[in-house]
């Protein structure tokens, strides 16, 4: 379980691409429903490429690509093809896919410092269509939570804002407005400096990141922009002797777009 | 099948949205910045949107003040003296413009797998040769209000702050008619005074163009023919100790026409042309109808509306409290049944308008306000799902059974207690059991009022009969 920088994606002028400029700004759009995608490029002889160039150096460590239909594509970093991310966890170790059949991806590597990130899409699952990247996401990681919940202790929803209308003959008409993710996790014996990394986590001023089960392999495709909401419990000793260690729980609240 | 504002306003479940943008004064210029800001995402509430129309004088249509309520927590929305106020480098908060859109989503994936978004509010604002590009999103009409922000806006502990956003007519609301410049000596009609009004400068900078996008575009001011002598000054009589819009309304009535700010923010002086067609047909309980669906919530009132009964309409046209100054169209009065004076009472409807140039207008005036209040009419206030896109013109039909049963006669059809085969007014005929609530089978109403409650995606509208 993941928790992460906010994407360092976040601005179009972060961003060049070969084609249709006007929907980059999607590439860091929360919003699924918004995609980046090429405009004239849909032939797999012709590559679509992405480079996002940081205003200084910047420690990566965790790539997510959201949404895409690229199959054969090339992810590298400071305008090098050479200069291949050596992913873990990953069906490839470097990061030129040749074979890819995900749309989601989460890329997780040893912490690089880079001044820039390219990816080269060559080929789509299916041959010769415009290229699309829903949401691209480069982040470093702040803690990884080892400590794994039981089943009873994790409760992800999907809470939608939601007005419900009861009409006059009784039957419901839904509106909806947005869906957001949230996750309470209940954790018990904890170390003294897992509980540390945690409050340092409730103690950022700025929204992070959270992927409870990031892979590069049929990922759930949960990575959301999230804050802690209420109250950090984890003081509290899991049973009656101080070796037990702590328990507490984290409440996730999905951040607005 | 293709997606319209009603298959969207009739499925059961939809994608709605709304937002808030804003436009600031520039500190320098004073003009207001080229390009939208939103701030959808610090809106706490977004508050309700009203226009009603005059039940008796149908040129005079109102707009509610807007209340929309932002989080502060990290003082964006402070003064503008704050550095932390989106308004730091701008003019005050005051006049800042509000835009407010709202609609429907519809989402269709395309054969790359990419989302086309295509939002409604409704139909006729879509460039669908537009939107149907790859390229592209949708036209930028999803607007249903634009205003201005106007009054007091106090801080406070709780981390928010309060808007109030007046409707863009109060911009003329607040100006004097008698500091308006460009009057000629013989008067004039009444569209080259709104074009005066729409020319107005102070110091060679337009005083109410950048409040419409800065363009004579957004002014849609229908010409007219009739002069009237007394605009001819700014100390004239009806002018001296009045405000433009006022002068507006009045013109309005004279000339039989509307003016009114259009929800995309277009100002209109246009004929009060009442569409004939019906524009939505509201359903709900006890009816079915596949076009427009259910979205009747409630009907909270019906019935009809003895206090919009007149039985004399009386239009006061010349200064002078003369007989002469008064057209005056009244129902005769008689000991009848047929004499709504003698049923309903003699209620006078008193109407002064200097403006209205003749007796014949006066007349024809006093005529077509008689024909809308001398019968009594039923009045209707229902509550709805979302509907977005209606107007206050517009004309609609309500159809709704709330009666849980409808049990067959214990009567023989046969007319028991007739005399003959034909029935007449002595038979005893009893129609079937219906319950004690009210039916209405597609009856037709003309809009007073509508609501849309953007906290709740509510509708609520008051119609009366038409």
């Amino acid at each position: 379980m993941d928790f992460i920088k906010s994407n360092f994606l976040n601005t179009t002028t972060q961003i060049t691409v070969n084609s249709n400029t006007g929907t980059v700004s999607n590439l860091f759009n929360r919003d699924i429903y918004y995609q980046y995608f090429s405009d004239g490029l849909n032939n797999d002889l012709t590559n679509s490429s992405i480079t996002i160039t940081f205003a200084a150096t910047t420690s990566v460590s965790r790539i997510a690509i959201m949404d895409t239909n690229a199959r054969q594509f090339n992810l590298f970093y400071n305008g090098l093809t050479a200069n291949s991310f050596a992913l873990s966890g990953a069906h490839t170790t470097a990061s030129q896919f040749t074979t890819n059949d995900q749309e989601f991806l989460y890329l997780k590597f040893s912490t690089l410092a880079v001044s820039s990130i390219t990816l080269d899409i060559l080929t789509t699952q299916t041959a010769n269509q415009e290229k699309r990247v829903g949401l691209f996401v480069a982040s470093d990681l702040y803690l990884t939570l080892t400590h794994i919940p039981d089943a009873s202790g994790f409760k992800p929803r999907r809470d939608p804002k939601q007005i419900v209308h009861k009409l006059s003959d009784g039957g419901m008409r839904i509106h909806n407005v947005r869906k957001k993710w949230s996750h309470d996790i209940s954790l018990d014996n904890l170390s003294q400096s897992l509980t540390t990394s945690l409050e340092t986590i409730f103690d950022l001023q700025d929204p992070f990141m959270f992927c409870p089960f990031g892979t590069s392999t049929s990922w759930d495709k949960v990575l959301y922009e999230a804050v802690w909401e209420g109250d950090f419990d984890f003081y509290e000793y899991s049973d009656n002797a101080t070796v037990s260690g702590f328990s507490g729980a984290i409440r996730l609240r999905e951040t607005p777009v | 099948m293709p997606v319209t504002i009603n298959t969207l306003i009739q499925s059961p479940k939809s994608e709605v949205f709304r937002r808030v943008l804003i436009k600031r004064r520039d500190a320098v210029t004073g003009l207001y910045e080229s390009s939208w800001t939103d701030i959808t995402t610090d809106v706490k509430s977004f508050g309700k949107i009203t226009k009603q129309i005059d039940a008796a004088r149908r040129n005079k249509l109102t707009f509610g003040t807007m209340k929309i309520v932002v989080n502060n927590e990290n003082g964006l929305y402070s003064p503008h003296t704050s550095e932390s106020s989106r308004w730091y480098g701008f003019l005050n908060q005051q006049r800042t413009l509000f835009r407010i859109e709202s609609g429907y989503f519809s989402r269709t994936k395309n054969d790359y797998g990419v989302w086309r978004n295509r939002q409604f509010q409704g139909d006729a604002l879509w460039d669908v040769s537009e939107w149907d590009a790859d390229d592209a999103t949708w036209d930028s009409q999803s607007t249903v209000f634009i205003g201005i922000l106007s009054g007091d806006i106090p801080l406070s502990d709780n981390n928010q702050v309060s808007f109030n956003i007046k409707p863009m007519t109060s911009i003329f609301e607040e100006f004097p008619a008698r500091n308006l410049t460009g009057w000629t000596s013989t008067g004039m009609t009444a569209s080259q005074f709104l074009t005066m009004v729409r020319d107005q400068t102070s110091g060679g900078s337009y005083i109410f163009r950048p409040f419409f996008g800065d363009t004579t575009t957004n002014f849609d001011i229908s010409t007219t023919a009739q002069n009237y002598a007394n605009l001819n000054t700014s100390t004239a009589q009806g002018v001296f100790d009045t405000n433009v819009w006022a002068i507006t309304e009045k013109l309005c009535e004279a000339e039989n026409f509307v003016s009114y700010i259009a929800s995309d923010g277009t100002f209109k002086f246009v004929s009060r042309d009442l569409t004939s067609s019906v524009a939505f047909a509201f359903h709900g309980a006890g009816s079915f109808n596949s076009l427009y669906g259910h979205s009747i919530k409630s009907i909270s009132n019906y019935g009809p509306k003895i206090t919009k009964y007149y039985s004399r309409v009386e239009v006061k046209y010349i200064n002078a409290d003369t007989t002469t100054s008064y057209s005056v169209t009244q129902g005769s009065y008689s000991i009848s049944p047929a004499s709504n004076a003698w049923v309903l009472g003699q209620r006078t409807l008193k109407v002064e308008n200097l403006f209205i140039p003749n007796t014949a207008t006066a007349d024809a005036i006093a005529g077509t306000i008689f024909t809308d209040v001398s019968s009594l009419k039923n009045e209707v206030e229902i509550t709805t799902s979302f509907i977005p896109h209606l107007d206050i013109l517009n004309k609609c039909t309500i159809t709704y059974d709330p009666s849980e049963f409808l049990t067959e006669s214990l009567w023989d059809s046969n007319d028991w207690a007739a005399d003959t085969t034909t029935s007449s007014a002595n038979d005893l005929i009893w129609n079937n059991a219906i319950g004690d609530a009210f039916v209405l089978s597609g009856l037709e109403f003309k809009f007073l009022s509508i609501e849309i409650d953007l906290d709740n995606f509510q509708s609520k509208f008051i119609a009366r009969e038409a």
